[in-house]
């Protein structure tokens, strides 16, 4: 198990009567941009304060290169975190903030200036070591915080919603600038974020936390085209659901008899109830009976969204909600109370295996 | 948006409190700026000849001896405070806000007794006979009462019991403010507990440190009452001298000469103090 940097056994926080974090067991690998993803309040930035030591866990045991680090203050600890406000000192110059970590290791002054003018050269922010944090802009005061952790080479870094402050458009830069900088340092990075688009775009995987426990692990497509609990289903994009008694099976699959109508999917698992989900991009929708799929339905579109890569239809199918998603085109190609068809195959769906 | 700016509102607003302080304070201040350059008249009072014989005085090596021990005595006892509010300080800001304001409570309690009172308690307690010296014989860690009342260490003792929430008040102010990340991401970047306090909280509270000691100093250095009950005559302040010249000596123009010296140090040392700041940022 050399090549694994953070893991995590049976973790457990508890603050007076609340369990924050209720049996966490994780593995990061070395390398790894690994993602913390959940609701605000499930924990996951609990998990990340007791692996950096700012927390100490009631129970379960924290290893760093294999090494237990439960008893280690945070200043002994071989990681360095990114905070969400981002925690620049205000009385320092930039470059103070970003050799503060360098300093306290005492390392020789002309190796600090070196490494700073490095750190700084490869977040682009050279020719600002003079400036004053109050004097940066959010998205420069992000890549100071950034710089300050990474200067010091630590076996894992840290990220606390570290975009979280940042403008829509800003953000989208500063994820692909982040996982850019992440494979030249090739250093671990443990991320959290409530944001699953963000999670799903700049992650190798994700861990989806929900009231104190992990979910499910796995990378992006793994954890959106199969997700293991209706949480995950429910949390990572949208999805039709269809949740009932199992009423036939057989050549590796089954059906399911959900609000009037019957749908198959593949799957081995024998069981009396089952949850089959099918993403709105997998539904096909036309004016005419989509051939080569299992499953054909007609309904009256209820809704149509425009959001510009594409058009989201919500079909009234017997009283239940279809939603699909066809990509381009420019325009909205079905007025809302038109006659489709909706259709997809066995394939499209898939079983959530949770009881 | 541009502001318009109502003279009526400033009159309102700020007005009132500028006539009193014209009254009870520019002016008295003025009287003691023309006495301090007059001459003492024949039966007290002030004689309206001028003179700059009152601040050669100053010079005098027995007032000079006093200006001294003044300085030292309120030097000494803004770092007392300092040290002693600076934990007490971090404490009460450090506890959950309902905690937090009880101890304040607590702080500001002794505010409820006149200050003249808490000091003749002192002379209880401090005197030969005094609580303080039937513990110490009483324990058998002194065989004998030692005279503890109206030296310097009882001057010490009184300033700084009278003048610490003074310290801790404006400390807790900006200790509170303090944002408790920074003590974090310091403490993430490898400073220990010393090196954080050193690095990240001395500095992110220096105005509340800078504050108290104003307020600490500053009163400490014109205090009379504490030097008179606890120093007796052995340990006089600048105070006690100032009063003596007004009431007992009846020199006015002299005590109103020491009066502005002292008051031109102080504001000196504040300017110094700004320049130093403004230097830094």
């Amino acid at each position: 198990m050399a090549d694994i940097d953070v893991e995590l056994v049976d973790v457990v926080k508890r603050f007076g009567a609340v369990t924050a974090v209720d049996g966490v067991s994780l593995q990061v690998k070395r390398g790894e941009f690994f993602a913390l993803l959940g609701p605000s309040g499930c924990g996951k930035t609990t998990i990340l304060r007791m692996i950096a030591g700012l927390e100490t866990p009631t129970a379960g045991a924290v290893l760093l290169r294999g090494a237990h680090i439960e008893g280690i203050p945070p200043h002994r600890r071989d990681v360095n975190t990114v905070f969400q406000s981002y925690a620049l000192f205000p009385h320092m110059s930039v470059f103070d903030n970003v050799a503060f970590g360098l300093r306290m290791k005492k390392t020789a002054e002309g190796e600090v200036r070196r490494r700073v003018e490095e750190a700084l050269d490869l977040i682009q922010m050279s020719g600002y070591e003079g400036r004053r944090p109050r004097e940066l802009s959010g998205g420069q005061q992000q890549r100071v915080a950034l710089a300050r952790a990474l200067v010091n080479r630590p076996a894992v870094l840290l990220l606390d919603e570290p975009l979280g402050a940042l403008d829509l458009k800003l953000r989208r830069q500063m994820q692909r600038e982040l996982k850019d900088i992440q494979r030249r340092v090739g250093i671990t990075f443990l991320f959290v974020t409530h944001d699953q688009e963000e999670a799903m775009s700049i992650s190798d995987r994700i861990a989806v936390v929900q009231g104190g426990r992990v979910e499910q692990v796995g990378p992006p497509s793994e954890v959106y085209e199969r997700p293991a609990t209706r949480f995950v289903a429910d949390f990572i994009g949208l999805s039709n659901r269809f949740e009932g008694r199992v009423v036939g099976r057989g050549d590796g699959r089954i059906v399911v008899e959900a609000g009037g109508v019957r749908v198959s999917a593949v799957s081995g698992t024998v069981r009396e109830c089952a949850c089959i989900l099918v993403r709105p991009e997998r539904v096909r929708v036309g004016t005419e009976a989509p051939a080569g799929v299992d499953h054909v339905f007609s309904g009256a579109v209820r809704d149509a969204t425009y959001v510009g890569a594409g058009t989201f239809y919500a079909v009234d199918v017997g009283g239940m909600d279809v939603l699909c998603f066809t990509a381009g085109n420019g325009a909205v190609r079905h007025a809302e109370g038109e006659r489709v068809f909706v259709g997809w195959s066995a394939q499209d769906g898939h079983v959530i295996e949770e009881q | 948006m541009e502001r318009k700016r109502d003279p009526w509102k400033a009159a309102v607003t700020a007005g009132p409190a500028a006539v009193w302080l014209t009254v009870f304070f520019l002016a008295p201040l003025g009287v003691i700026v023309i006495y301090s350059f007059c001459e003492r008249g024949t039966y007290g009072g002030v004689s309206f000849r001028m003179t700059f014989e009152n601040y050669a005085r100053l010079l005098d090596p027995v007032y000079l001896q006093v200006g001294f021990r003044s300085f030292r005595l309120a030097a000494e006892n803004t770092l007392l405070c300092l040290l002693l509010g600076y934990p007490l300080a971090y404490f009460i800001a450090s506890q959950r806000p309902g905690v937090r304001h009880v101890l304040l409570v607590l702080v500001i309690i002794p505010f409820w007794t006149d200050f003249l009172m808490r000091m003749y308690a002192w002379m209880f307690i401090l005197r030969a006979e005094g609580v303080l010296n039937a513990l110490l014989t009483g324990l058998g860690i002194t065989d004998h009462p030692t005279e503890l009342l109206f030296t310097e260490g009882a001057v010490t003792v009184g300033l700084a019991y009278g003048y610490l929430p003074y310290m801790v008040l404006p400390l807790y102010a900006s200790i509170e403010k303090l944002d408790r990340s920074l003590v974090e991401a310091a403490r993430d970047l490898g400073a220990n507990a010393f090196r954080t306090f050193q690095e990240v909280i001395l500095p992110a509270t220096w105005p509340g440190v800078l504050a108290g000691c104003v307020l600490v100093f500053v009163p400490s250095l014109g205090a009379f009452v504490t030097p008179d009950l606890l120093g007796g005559a052995r340990t006089p302040m600048i105070g006690n001298l100032i009063k003596t010249q007004f009431l007992t000596a009846r020199d006015w123009p002299f005590g109103a000469a020491m009066s502005l010296a002292v008051m031109v140090c102080v504001a000196g040392m504040l300017a110094l103090n700004r320049l130093a700041e403004r230097r830094e940022t």
